[in-house]
């Protein structure tokens, strides 16, 4: 079980986090000395690049500001590059905690799933919301469960576990704004698997949200025409899980 | 002058590839100066004409020299902005046919419009205004693909820089935290 540290990178996307990315990258240290992680940098004003290299992790340098669904795309085409197994994303603000990514795991192995999102509705933690955020969050898990055919509880978590097939899916096609709930609809619809852990969030160490009040409903459009948009594409045959599946050997 | 507008309408193309001549060769201050002659010109012959003919004419003739001015402006800008290689010639043919298209409204008015008049009813200035804004539409729709496109490629340029940045570091051995699995 424990074997799964050498095949894995965390992926964390950083724009301006330098509060609390040193932080985070000595928790992951401390917890799994030898496992390697990666920031990408969505060309931050701060100095979050040097901070993350100072506490030794790689870091991909983005020219321009490309928002979280590009910037996660390059840490994917890097663990593909790499032949990394796995992927871990944590996102640099601290609220997932790295102590959680064994459950991902855990769950990875019982289900065969091909991406496991680690939920916090899901743990017993409790989770504070305000009742808007809260409601906003209901509409998109069960227009989210619905494309999906399964129960997806917490649509917008970016605390995920990913495979070597789901990578190569992501390194290719990937959102580029709002990824997660959408990511997820695109997944399923070429036959990979997605399961849920549970998770407990923190608050965030530092920096601020990415999605403030106003850029809420920007979100919540954006996400769903694309969810509605998604399902009138063609499935792309040479990514489906099926595909990736005969041309990785593991 | 049963061929005043004909003739006017010549005088501005006229004007039009005068200036463009003086935008190539002299300086930019004299083709202004073209420029505005050949404005003055053309506002002083229809400012005389109107007494002739009964008012709702008068009003249509102001509409066709200002449609007729709006295409030679449009011929100029984007003849200039090609010369200044600011516009790729893919695009500048999209606006040069659209300058010739309001310069042939401003002639021959009655060629398009008495049709779209008949099969749609409405009024002259009515259906101009529908046939350039139905345009304009259609162009900021076309730029609004363009644009996502070239989004899309700088973003993944950006993306193979960072990771070739990266492979960089590594090969020069300046980065220490890089990291291979096994």
């Amino acid at each position: 079980m424990e074997n799964w540290i050498k095949e894995t990178i965390v992926l964390i996307p950083a724009f301006n986090e330098e509060a609390s990315l040193g932080f985070l990258l000595d928790e992951v240290a401390a917890l799994f000395p030898t496992l390697a992680v990666a920031v990408i940098n969505d060309c931050s004003a701060d100095a979050t690049a040097a901070v993350a290299r100072a506490h030794g992790a790689v870091v991909l340098d983005l020219p321009c500001n490309l928002g979280v669904g590009s910037a996660m795309q390059t840490g994917f085409a890097y663990a593909c590059a790499r032949d990394f197994r796995y992927a871990v994303r944590l996102d640099g603000d601290g609220q997932h905690p790295p102590a959680g990514i064994p459950q991902l795991f855990a769950t990875q192995q019982k289900t065969g799933a091909d991406v496991v999102i680690g939920s916090r509705f899901l743990g017993d933690g409790t989770v504070t919301s305000t009742r808007w955020r809260s409601f906003g969050i209901s509409v998109l898990s069960a227009l989210l469960s619905y494309a999906c055919r399964q129960r997806i509880t917490d649509p917008t978590s970016g605390f995920q576990l990913v495979n070597e097939y789901a990578l190569r899916f992501f390194a290719a096609t990937y959102p580029a704004n709002y990824p997660e709930p959408e990511s997820l609809a695109l997944l399923t619809r070429q036959g990979y698997r997605v399961a849920e852990a549970p998770a407990t969030f923190r608050e965030r160490q530092g920096g601020k949200s990415s999605i403030g009040k106003r850029t809420a409903i920007n979100y919540a459009l954006t996400v769903i025409m694309a969810l509605l948009v998604d399902r009138a594409r063609a499935v792309n045959p040479r990514l489906a899980r099926q595909a990736l599946a005969e041309q990785v050997t593991p | 002058m049963k061929y005043f507008l004909e003739i006017l309408g010549g005088l501005m193309v006229l004007v039009c590839g005068l200036s463009f001549v003086a935008l190539r060769k002299r300086s930019r201050w004299l083709a202004g100066l073209g420029l505005f002659i050949g404005v003055a010109l053309v506002l002083f012959l229809s400012g005389i004409k109107p007494d002739l003919t009964a008012a709702h004419i008068t009003m249509e003739l102001k509409l066709r020299v200002v449609t007729g001015l709006l295409s030679f402006l449009v011929l100029v800008a984007t003849l200039e902005a090609v010369r200044r290689t600011q516009m790729h010639e893919r695009y500048a043919l999209l606006w040069v046919g659209t300058g010739l298209v309001i310069l042939f409204f401003a002639l021959y008015p009655t060629l398009i419009l008495a049709w779209l008049q008949r099969v749609t009813g409405m009024q002259y200035v009515t259906a101009i205004i529908i046939v350039i804004f139905a345009f304009l539409l259609l162009v900021s729709f076309h730029y609004s693909i363009m644009l996502s496109r070239a989004r899309d490629d700088a973003a993944q340029l950006a993306r193979r820089l960072a990771l070739l940045e990266q492979r960089v570091r590594e090969l020069e051995g300046t980065d220490k935290s890089a990291t291979k699995p096994t």
